[in-house]
């Protein structure tokens, strides 16, 4: 295989972990609005 | 004609009927008609989300264009993935919450609301316009290919079918139709993808890289080189085409209007992620094993079609093309109901001011979902020149536009409304000019000039004039509460 399928197969992996760290906080109340 | 492929369509085909007829029940009011009453689960607005960025250019097309180009066009892949992650991180709980807070039903209404412009509303609605019926013009017509491939039916009569189931699910059930029709054609599509990626891989039988190599030795490389099918700069045009489609088009970000709570926004989160960062990548791989199989296609589109009808036995090859057309069905269904509510609410109620109750309000909406699907049909079945020059930008620049004007309106408080009108407007309309005339210094594509456009007006125009008022801005940016 080609060194870009293994980039390209490490950016979604990248993209996974970074999904999973922020899981939490996306669910933040910017507007205070109490939910 | 091959009859078990053509009854299983036809059983696929009536059962989005009814699922539009059944949910023609719960659309009462125009919230529900236009964001299913703002209480959609996260696992529903997850599969929407998917189906509608799952389109057939990406079952057909993309699958295509791997086959053509060769392993570097993986990264178009990743392009989209990581704007869909950009999209649900930044905007999926800023948007369900203020959508629900000031009462937005639209795209538009958002403009209106923060931009305290009504003339926001009005190009935002014309771009809308511009952009999305080509988009759905492109998805009747592959439709149309589609039904005419399979099951011989003439191809006129083909888009005609296609476009009258469509538009009649949605013109009878709205928000809720596409939304149960959606979520089936999502499955089925996951479904489609992970039997052509399997059917794919073990008919190649191991090592895809050296075959491929084997067959097309101009795409066996990590980046475009001397004979690729691209140059780099064509490359790179065509990841931002696809990187501010899946970034900012607002058919995915209108989704965020209907997610019940921050619960279901983080489970939606999770689904839509876990789906986009494995299929992005096996889209491409289908197309890849696709070369190594077919290696002289008349055409890549033909790619999928010709694994199905080769690889698979019929019934198989039946829920694959049912897929294929629920892909199809899935985009455009949105499409139309958002573009019904751009003429509906936002042009008709909103700008023009009419005066009808609620209950006329979704009547008229659904009279205009059938009227514009009665245009994209007739288009569909001879697109007019411009209408396919622009096909497939057209989901590029709508992204740059409205991703200017949620990204920029949710995180960037001194943007106003001259900026973001003529950001959008000159960004368009720099866009329409270069495809129109083809212009394209050093391989450029029209995208980069859009963006480049729209950027530099964007800036001019906010700091040529006053910004939003502080009420609107307290509303959107409040003091940390916590």
């Amino acid at each position: 295989m080609f060194t870009g399928f293994w980039i390209a197969l490490a950016i979604q992996a990248i993209v996974w972990v970074l999904t999973w760290l922020s899981k939490d906080k996306i669910t933040e109340d910017p507007y205070g609005d109490g939910e | 004609m091959k009859w078990t492929i053509f009854i299983i369509l036809m059983v696929y085909f009536v059962g989005m009927f009814i699922i539009g007829v059944i949910s023609n029940k719960k659309s009462k009011t125009v919230e529900d008609y236009y964001v299913a009453g703002r209480k959609l689960g996260g696992v529903l607005v997850a599969l929407v989300y998917m189906s509608s960025l799952v389109s057939a250019g990406a079952l057909v097309g993309w699958t295509g264009q791997a086959w053509s180009y060769g392993f570097w066009f993986i990264y178009a892949g990743c392009a989209v993935t990581i704007a869909t992650f950009i999209c649900w991180r930044f905007l999926s709980g800023k948007v369900m919450r203020i959508s629900k807070k000031l009462d937005l039903l639209t795209v538009p209404d958002f403009l209106e609301a923060r931009f305290e412009s009504k003339a926001a509303r009005l190009i935002s609605g014309i771009i809308l316009l511009v952009f999305t019926v080509p988009l759905m013009v492109s998805q009747f017509k592959a439709a149309g290919i589609l039904l005419n491939m399979v099951t011989g039916i003439s191809y006129d009569l083909s888009v005609i079918v296609f476009g009258v189931i469509v538009f009649v699910y949605v013109a009878f059930g709205g928000y809720y139709a596409v939304v149960y029709t959606d979520a089936v054609q999502g499955g089925l599509v996951l479904v489609g993808i992970f039997v052509l990626l399997v059917t794919g891989l073990s008919a190649i039988g191991g090592n895809l890289g050296a075959q491929y190599a084997a067959v097309n030795p101009a795409g066996a490389t990590s980046w475009p080189t001397v004979g690729s099918a691209l140059t780099p700069i064509a490359l790179i045009g065509v990841l931002m085409n696809n990187f501010f489609g899946a970034l900012g088009a607002p058919n995915y970000i209108k989704g965020f209007y209907s997610l019940k709570s921050p619960k279901e926004q983080k489970r939606g989160y999770l689904i839509v992620m876990a789906i986009v960062c494995t299929i992005e990548l096996a889209i491409v791989v289908i197309g890849l094993c696709g070369r190594v199989i077919f290696p002289n296609l008349e055409s890549p589109d033909h790619n999928v079609f010709n694994m199905i009808d080769k690889l698979l036995p019929q019934f198989l090859g039946g829920a694959v093309l049912a897929a294929i057309a629920a892909a199809m069905m899935s985009t455009m269904d949105g499409l139309l109901l958002m573009c019904a509510s751009t003429v509906e609410n936002d042009i008709m109620v909103k700008v023009f001011k009419m005066n009808i109750t609620e209950k006329q309000r979704v009547l008229v909406a659904r009279i205009t979902v059938v009227v514009i699907g009665v245009i994209s049909v007739i288009w569909g079945l001879r697109p007019p020149v411009m209408l396919a020059t622009l096909m497939y930008p057209a989901w590029g620049i709508l992204g740059v536009s409205f991703a200017l004007v949620f990204y920029g309106g949710l995180y960037w408080k001194r943007l106003n409304a001259l900026g973001v009108c003529m950001g959008m407007g000159c960004g368009a309309a720099v866009f329409l000019a270069v495809s129109a005339t083809k212009w394209s210094p050093f391989g450029m594509a029209p995208i980069m000039f859009g963006v480049i456009a729209c950027v530099i007006a964007t800036l001019i125009g906010t700091y040529a004039s006053k910004p939003t008022s502080k009420e609107t801005l307290d509303k959107f940016f409040p003091e940390k509460t916590k």
